[in-house]
């Protein structure tokens, strides 16, 4: 069988809410790779957060700072290694790199070697991006990386987008690459407020031609004393209600970052007291983004 | 301890998983349906007695069956929004939802079931996807709870 299955077209999710502190990255680190385990799927997931939070959640600093020396992050994925200075980009574009060449093997099956999680590496130089107004300067840039999403789609089942919260050029690149968008809500009103203007921006930027389909999950819910007044506003509302996914993540110390643990949350040894919720997360959230 | 318990368990121990995996496995067993996890375990049967059995077929043996389905939280939080929350007796509340689906959806909407409500909703999940139903819920129970504060509104 080749590596490469011609006919496969993965999915593309965009973790994202216009609100900051809403758990995109404890989705995109714990939720998709529980998916990969659990679903059987191929999973891509891309650090593309200039803060690199995802990166520090599952990688050890020493080994972060060897694949950014060897140029093994999203940077790479952006532009090529020939830019003169941390404010200006390449001017001599070439294609963009192999997933080989700027992702990092966390899981794998033996049985089945193209079952596999990879990480690219977050790169906090994806911030000059933000410090960038011409929009034909960084078109490139954008090209570049829907080019190497669109290649990687061919040999993946998911490419699991974590994005920062803002309505930044690289939102935008994220936005246009994806097929669907996991919006992560807090049970407060900020967080809905973060989910409106999502909507809003996806709806009428004219450049997300095919807009993706959005899955609502309720994030951050209390195991006790829990007041759900703003899960019962999200639940009725005619837009976002029907797209609010039935499970939700519950808060747990396990799913928190510790300075003793690096790596994802169902590998812990105290997994199995977020593992069945996560397990029933991915169930639903697998048949929302219509992979089993 | 019961024999088949401790025979699995004995199996288990054999087998050399980790104690993540014995957890994962659990929990996945409890969330799953019995009569598909027998007819899984046949399969298993029938291709290890297989003659043909080589790499291929063990390599697709661990695919997990497309059709695997796991209970979902959907009943317990519809049950607990119209019947506890809103204190809707279970006959309004079935006439409820079912008038809402059908002015939404002009579904064919199942009967009431002898089996309780839970057993009902089930019965509509097969029809409805599970936010969808929990969306029209949560607004009927919106409606009912607010609408009882009325009683106390200022003159």
């Amino acid at each position: 069988m080749s590596k490469i299955d011609k006919k496969k077209q993965g999915i593309v999710v965009a973790v994202l809410n216009m609100k900051g502190g809403v758990g995109k990255t404890t989705i995109s680190a714990h939720v998709f790779r529980h998916l990969h385990s659990h679903l059987k799927k191929s999973v891509v997931l891309i650090d593309f957060d200039p803060q690199f939070n995802l990166t520090q959640t599952v990688i050890s600093q020493a080994s972060y700072e060897k694949h950014k020396a060897d140029k093994r992050t999203v940077l790479s994925v952006m532009e090529d290694h020939t830019a003169p200075s941390i404010f200006k980009i390449s001017t001599a574009m070439g294609p963009p790199p192999k997933l080989d060449e700027v992702g990092i093997r966390l899981k794998g099956s033996i049985i089945n070697p193209e079952l596999n999680l990879h990480l690219v590496p977050g790169d906090f130089d994806i911030a000059k991006y933000s410090l960038i107004n011409d929009s034909k300067v960084l078109l490139p840039v954008k090209e570049r990386f829907l080019k190497f999403v669109e290649n990687v789609r061919k040999e993946k089942d998911v490419v699991c987008i974590d994005c920062n919260p803002s309505s930044s050029f690289m939102t935008l690149c994220a936005l246009q690459a994806a097929t669907h968008v996991v919006v992560p809500v807090r049970p407060d009103r900020y967080s809905l407020l973060g989910l409106k203007m999502l909507d809003r921006f996806i709806s009428e930027m004219p450049e997300i031609i095919n807009k993706p389909k959005l899955t609502i999950l309720l994030n951050g819910v209390k195991s006790q004393g829990y007041d759900p007044a703003v899960e019962n506003s999200l639940r009725s509302d005619p837009q976002f209600g029907p797209k609010t996914m039935v499970a939700s993540l519950h808060m747990s110390k396990v799913l928190e970052a510790s300075h003793s643990y690096t790596g994802f949350a169902t590998d812990k040894r105290q997994s199995w007291r977020v593992t069945p919720r996560i397990t029933t997360i991915v169930t639903e959230l697998g048949k929302s983004l219509g992979i089993i | 301890m019961s024999k088949v318990y401790q025979k699995v368990c004995n199996l288990l121990a054999a087998g050399n998983f980790s104690d993540r995996e014995i957890f994962d496995f659990v929990s996945m067993l409890q969330s799953s349906n019995p009569h598909e996890v027998v007819d899984y375990v046949s399969s298993i049967r029938r291709l290890l007695s297989s003659e043909i059995y080589g790499y291929e077929k063990a390599a697709s043996f661990w695919e997990p069956p497309n059709n695997f389905s796991f209970s979902s939280e959907a009943e317990n939080k519809i049950e607990h929004l119209l019947l506890e929350e809103a204190g809707l007796p279970k006959t309004l509340a079935i006439a409820l939802l079912t008038q809402e689906i059908q002015k939404r959806f002009s579904l064919q909407v199942p009967n009431e079931s002898r089996k309780g409500f839970s057993n009902w909703v089930k019965r509509l999940l097969t029809i409805l996807p599970e936010s969808e139903l929990l969306h029209i819920a949560t607004l009927i129970r919106n409606q009912y709870v607010h609408e009882s504060n009325y009683d106390w509104r200022l003159k």
